[in-house]
């Protein structure tokens, strides 16, 4: 089979497959394991569950793409049915419909990592050379003024009328077309998602990737993962065609992302071992609020957010008590039918706010989980998978804060009026109204949120009681059983994850490599 | 390891078998398949998950919490029920198992709040005052219940080019013309197979 993409027509009569190393999945942990191993001349496969979409089977409408490129369809939920998991289903993974914003893991994050759960060699004297190299590869810059949409443009003016500290967003693109449609897959190749950069780049260097491929279950031989059995999904009707074959490798890794690698684990019996494993979860909850504006703001065309506001991205604490922050404050962009799921109102309400949609514009907080009240993947008994998220008590304080945070920068942007996204219709007019945030229900389904961020269930640290992996990437216990992805973050990486978890690749690559030394 | 979702799903079928148990002999006659709830406004929507039953409660929901009258669109028209129960057959089954549920909770919420009857025999000013109940609920799992349902209805009706007019939405970028999945396509072959 030659180096490339080869779907379930192609794949149809594969029984039985040997490579040196097999990686679980083809997001941004995956494709950039797959481009560093294979550049120093591994033979790589990659298994994708999903199917693979180039542009020319996009179309960028709104429904047909989530059902295209999200896992679930976009209907998974944590399980109190708050919190809608967003994550790929699809070669490229996630960063077929991410938003591209591209951090470097914040130094505060580095030394907690370090110092409170004994991550070693993951500082930034560690992964500067794969920041500086990553940030070369995939064309990251500060978003320019061409890319502040009305939206963006106001709510920069109004952070800075506020006196609040903002910075242009990072973001990996190249002739940027301004369609709006990250979220529905890029079909100008100007995102720079994984299907545009490390999966070409590996497949240059011979690397195959399976896709329509569902790793089941590894087989092992003591301390060593031997074969994986592999189900090919039938594209057409999303189940398993029936069909499996085996790989067989030297090393196998688990890059299925954070919503799955825990659970892929959990599946295989780990947890008896690993108590750890599927705990420590984090998601970044992100609360939303609308407002409606006098003049057009058209949120849903050009890049999603080009400015953020870091003023209140630390927790701030007066003698003990939380104060303010733990949240990034951004624009949002949203297409319509997710936006009209997200709003609180209904009936003739609903259709007023709806009837004024280029002037509906609202803004997201992405909170920093708070690393004593993180979530929890848990394997159902049909074996699927439940991901359980607490709201501790200061969770609920930091969400209600970004939330009031929001609407002071709504009102600061001159909206009429503002709604939270959340299970009450609770209408602002005014910063006069904000007493009713009283009343607002912060826990499960009070505040309508999404999560496209995962991180743990496979926390790295150097005890087994603790963690998962080592800081190796290894899974405790295991020879040659790797995880790269975001689930092996101690906590919550505060910002967007992608970078980061392109970068921890790198180090992971040097692992896998030093197996085969 | 289950045990939390275990209970919510036990709390919230209790809840419906003892709506169900109170309802059981005022509904006893009323319990045959029902007829097209909204006649005359289009043809009822043929399905493959959804029974014929919450096809019709998912109708008269949407119409409790949507806009109505010009310039909006019908149900029908934006093809509600006909796209849910598309995405439910491509999701697994415990995603439809809770849906269904969540439907079940909302067609027994009536009782919760002084009505003797279910949702979709209540009439229109009615369903809408107990949606309007529901948004004040502190109780998580009919929060999970109404809210799982009404974020559905809503993304499909607005994700449905019938609403992007009187929105105001041009809709995808270079107005590139839909090019369906292999499921969709595959949805599609069902239900013409599924005809009579």
């Amino acid at each position: 089979m030659k180096p490339g993409i080869h779907e379930q027509q192609d794949l149809q009569t594969l029984h039985a497959y040997t490579t040196q190393v097999c990686i679980i999945g083809s997001g941004c942990g995956g494709a950039t394991l797959a481009q560093q191993l294979a550049k120093k001349g591994l033979d790589v496969v990659v298994l994708e569950r999903g199917g693979y979409y180039p542009p020319e089977k996009m179309d960028q409408n709104e429904l047909n793409m989530q059902g295209k490129l999200y896992g679930g369809r976009g209907l998974d939920t944590t399980s109190d049915g708050g919190n809608t998991l967003l994550y790929g289903n699809n070669v490229g993974g996630a960063s077929v419909h991410y938003w591209a914003d591209s951090y470097r893991t914040p130094q505060y994050k580095l030394d907690e990592w370090q110092e409170q759960y004994g991550v070693r060699n993951h500082q930034t004297r560690d992964l500067e050379p794969a920041f500086d190299a990553l940030e070369r590869e995939i064309s990251i810059h500060e978003a320019p003024d061409s890319l502040f949409n009305p939206l963006n443009q106001r709510f920069r003016q109004a952070s800075q009328s506020l006196g609040w500290h903002g910075h242009r967003v990072p973001q990996a693109r190249t002739h940027c077309q301004k369609s709006g449609h990250c979220m529905q897959g890029c079909i100008y190749g100007a995102k720079q998602d994984q299907t545009v950069t490390h999966l070409p780049d590996a497949i240059e260097h011979g690397a195959r990737v399976f896709a329509d491929s569902r790793a089941e279950s590894l087989s092992f031989e003591g301390r060593r993962a031997k074969r994986l059995r592999v189900s090919l999904m039938d594209r057409k009707s999303n189940r398993p065609s029936g069909q499996e074959y085996t790989v067989e490798a030297d090393v196998f890794v688990v890059a299925a992302g954070g919503f799955s690698s825990s659970h892929f684990l959990l599946r295989q019996g780990l947890g008896d071992d690993l108590p750890a494993l599927g705990r420590h979860f984090s998601m970044n909850p992100s609360t939303m609020v609308y407002g409606l504006f006098e003049e057009d703001m058209r949120q849903w065309r050009n890049i999603p957010a080009a400015w953020g506001v870091d003023e209140f991205l630390q927790r701030q604490e007066d003698e003990g008590r939380y104060r303010e922050g733990g949240y990034l404050l951004m624009p949002n962009q949203i297409h319509p039918g997710a936006l009209a799921a997200t709003l609180p109102l209904k009936g003739e309400q609903l259709g007023e706010w709806m009837a004024q949609f280029p002037q509906l514009a609202g803004t997201i907080a992405w909170m920093d989980d708070i690393p004593e009240e993180l979530g929890e993947i848990r394997m159902r008994r049909d074996g699927g998978r439940q991901v359980h998220y607490p709201y501790g008590a200061l969770t609920r304080q930091v969400l209600k804060d970004s939330v009031a945070k929001q609407l002071e920068m709504l009102f600061a942007m001159g909206a009429r009026k503002a709604v939270i996204s959340g299970h009450q219709a609770m209408m602002f007019n005014s910063m006069d109204d904000m007493a009713q945030l009283d009343d607002l229900a912060t826990g499960g389904g009070g505040l309508i949120m999404a999560s496209p961020h995962p991180g743990g269930g496979c926390r790295m640290g150097d005890d087994p009681a603790q963690s998962v992996v080592g800081s190796d990437h290894r899974v405790h216990g295991y020879d040659n059983l790797f995880v790269s992805d975001s689930s092996v973050f101690p906590t919550s990486s505060a910002l967007d994850p992608s970078l980061s978890i392109m970068a921890f690749s790198h180090m992971a690559a040097n692992h896998v490599l030093e197996t085969f030394s | 390891m289950v045990r939390i979702e275990l209970k919510r799903r036990k709390l919230l079928k209790g809840a419906v078998l003892v709506a169900g148990a109170a309802l059981a002999g005022y509904q006893i006659g009323r319990l045959r398949s029902p007829g097209d709830p909204f006649p005359g406004v289009g043809p009822e929507p043929d399905t493959l998950v959804f029974t014929r039953r919450e096809a019709a409660l998912l109708e008269h929901i949407g119409r409790a919490i949507l806009p109505s009258g010009a310039p909006w669109p019908s149900l029908r028209d934006a093809e509600v029920v006909q796209r849910l129960d598309e995405e439910l057959l491509f999701t697994d089954d415990h995603t439809r198992s809770e849906f269904s549920l969540a439907l079940r909770g909302v067609e027994n919420l009536p009782l919760l709040y002084g009505y003797f009857d279910r949702f979709q025999h209540l009439a229109l000013d009615d369903q809408r005052a107990v949606m309007e109940r529901a948004e004040q609920t502190r109780s998580e799992l009919i929060r999970a219940a109404t809210n799982g349902v009404r974020m559905a209805i809503n993304l499909v009706y607005f994700g449905h080019s019938a609403t992007w007019s009187a929105i105001q939405y041009d809709g995808p970028f270079a107005q590139l013309p839909q090019h369906l999945s292999q499921q969709r396509t595959f949805y599609r072959s069902l239900q013409q197979e599924a005809q009579p």
